[in-house]
């Protein structure tokens, strides 16, 4: 027999409804994970990004800690030093979640450096040409004079665009890790492999990777990161190679013509840029001339026409011969931005934007040589612009603040 | 034609099924309305990513952000500072609804 049946059907109609309401709550559940998940990710990008200021500030280089965020996340921190400049390298986690973040910071440093510093007590700078001296220079016995070299006038007003002070009889002195760089100082411990010629990315995140090789290394590849190429003949930097915060370690180092990147250098004997090379911020070329014996070529570094180093130059050396000091060569066109110190002779015929310390100039022109002579030469620490992080290679620069060179 | 008479459900058994759709109602409506309601609304979260926009910017470029940077409407943004030597820790906070939506920590140096 057929009856209403309304309990049955509210039965039916409470399972419909109960269906509708398990979608409902699967729905927002799967929606409030997801939402936890993004706020979770975004905590951990954040923190990576604040752990990188906490090691700039907070750890001293060298050292690593373990730093616990606000929002529970924890960073692994480590300061440690890459070449001329110090690197922080952070993980954060936030279980299931991992970040990993490095950066290159250099520091900013008091006082303002002079723009130009040469040392002695001879009769002063001699300048010609369209030589501009904008900032403070240090000259012997404070004394700055025209000169008139190869058909050469100086034409503006002024001498110096700035002040002139007496400088000492010899260059202010470096800092004892800088005074005399050897491999080691960079290598550490770590185990050398022979050179593989290949593409590659190394991690800061990893331990240091040393190429070292007896024979010249030929670079025309695209390598980047956490690597040191050593070679004890030279190396050879093709125009088409792509090196990004590499350091390059060898007694001659050459970058051929059009060569664009950022490595530091460390030679004992040459370092040539040829034409169009562009070491880009932060590059350094640091050449640490060693005792010489008896040998005749003379410690060089060279940049050619319209080459640009932008971090800075580092010309050591640890026997000095008077005859034969070693050279920094600027030629017409070329850009250095940064610091230059060298203790031995420069060439100034292009630009420096930053300072230079030199122990000795040299001007080549009309068939002659002239001592503490400036021909076409540019020297300014006015334009250097802010952002820019000097090495801190002087023991008169104190460390007045920790910044942010580059993201790696 | 012959008319069959279907037997009438019995009260009892009216009441419980009106009483089963009645609570059915009740529940599925909490659920939806429980369901519906994020736990953030969509203008928090725009407001939530543009201070995220503002910390991201200050933690790149270096660079400690002041309360006159925030043009956020529903939310307003705290900095509270305390040093440890030269290292200046800033507790940057996002509070909207008298709750932290957002806490950052940003350090610097003086």
């Amino acid at each position: 027999m057929i009856r209403a049946a309304a309990l049955s059907y509210a039965i039916v109609f409470s399972l419909l409804v109960g269906l509708i309401c398990s979608g409902v709550i699967f729905i927002a559940a799967t929606q409030k994970k997801i939402e936890v998940l993004q706020t979770n990710k975004e905590h951990v990008l954040f923190d990576s990004y604040s752990a990188i200021r906490y090691g700039m500030f907070m750890v001293p280089p060298g050292d690593s800690v373990q730093y616990i965020h606000s929002s529970g996340d924890t960073s692994e921190i480590k300061h440690q030093q890459w070449g001329a400049f110090s690197m922080i390298c952070t993980t954060t986690h936030k279980s299931p979640l991992s970040s990993r973040r490095t950066a290159l910071i250099g520091m900013i440093q008091a006082p303002e450096l002079p723009c130009l510093y040469l040392p002695g007590n001879s009769g002063g700078l001699k300048i010609t040409g369209e030589t501009k001296i904008e900032g403070t220079a240090f000259v012997p016995n404070g004394n700055v004079e025209r000169a008139y070299i190869a058909g050469k006038n100086y034409p503006f007003d002024k001498l110096v665009f700035g002040s002139t002070e007496v400088a000492e009889l010899g260059l202010p002195p470096l800092k004892k890790e800088w005074q005399n760089l050897l491999p080691a100082d960079l290598v550490g411990k770590t185990t050398p492999q022979p050179f593989i010629a290949r593409d590659s990315t190394y991690s800061f995140h990893n331990g240091i990777t040393y190429f070292q090789q007896l024979n010249p290394i030929v670079l025309t590849q695209a390598i980047r990161g956490n690597v040191i190429i050593h070679s004890f003949d030279s190396i050879f930097v093709s125009a088409k190679a792509q090196l990004t915060n590499v350091i390059l370690i060898a007694p001659v180092v050459r970058f051929e013509t059009g060569f664009t990147g950022s490595v530091q250098v460390v030679a004992s004997e040459r370092v040539i840029c040829e034409k169009e090379v562009k070491l880009l911020y932060p590059s350094v070329i640091a050449l640490n001339e060693q005792a010489l014996r008896n040998e005749l070529t003379r410690r060089m570094v060279i940049l050619e026409e319209n080459a640009q180093v932008l971090g800075g130059i580092l010309i050591t050396s640890q026997q000095p011969d008077f005859r034969k000091l070693p050279f920094l060569e600027l030629h017409e066109q070329s850009v250095v931005g940064g610091l230059i110190y060298n203790g031995g002779e420069t060439e100034a015929k292009g630009t420096i934007i930053g300072s230079l310390y030199t122990f000795q100039l040299l001007a080549r022109a009309g068939g002659g040589a002239y001592g503490n002579h400036l021909v076409d030469a540019i020297i300014s620490q006015k334009r250097l612009p802010g952002y820019f992080l000097l090495p801190g290679w002087l023991q008169a620069q104190e460390t007045v603040q920790s910044k942010l060179i580059t993201w790696l | 034609m012959v008319m069959k008479r279907v037997p009438a459900s019995t009260i009892a058994e009216f009441v419980i099924a009106i009483t089963i759709i009645a609570i059915c109602f009740t529940i599925a409506s909490q659920v939806f309305m429980q369901a519906s309601r994020s736990t953030i609304q969509f203008k928090e979260v725009k407001e939530q990513t543009e201070f995220q926009s503002l910390m991201i910017d200050a933690l790149i470029h270096d660079t400690l952000p002041a309360v006159s940077d925030w043009k956020g409407e529903l939310g307003t943004m705290e900095i509270s500072t305390t040093r440890k030597d030269s290292v200046v820790f800033s507790e940057i906070n996002l509070i909207s609804n008298q709750k932290t939506t957002w806490q950052q920590t940003f350090f610097s140096e003086q």
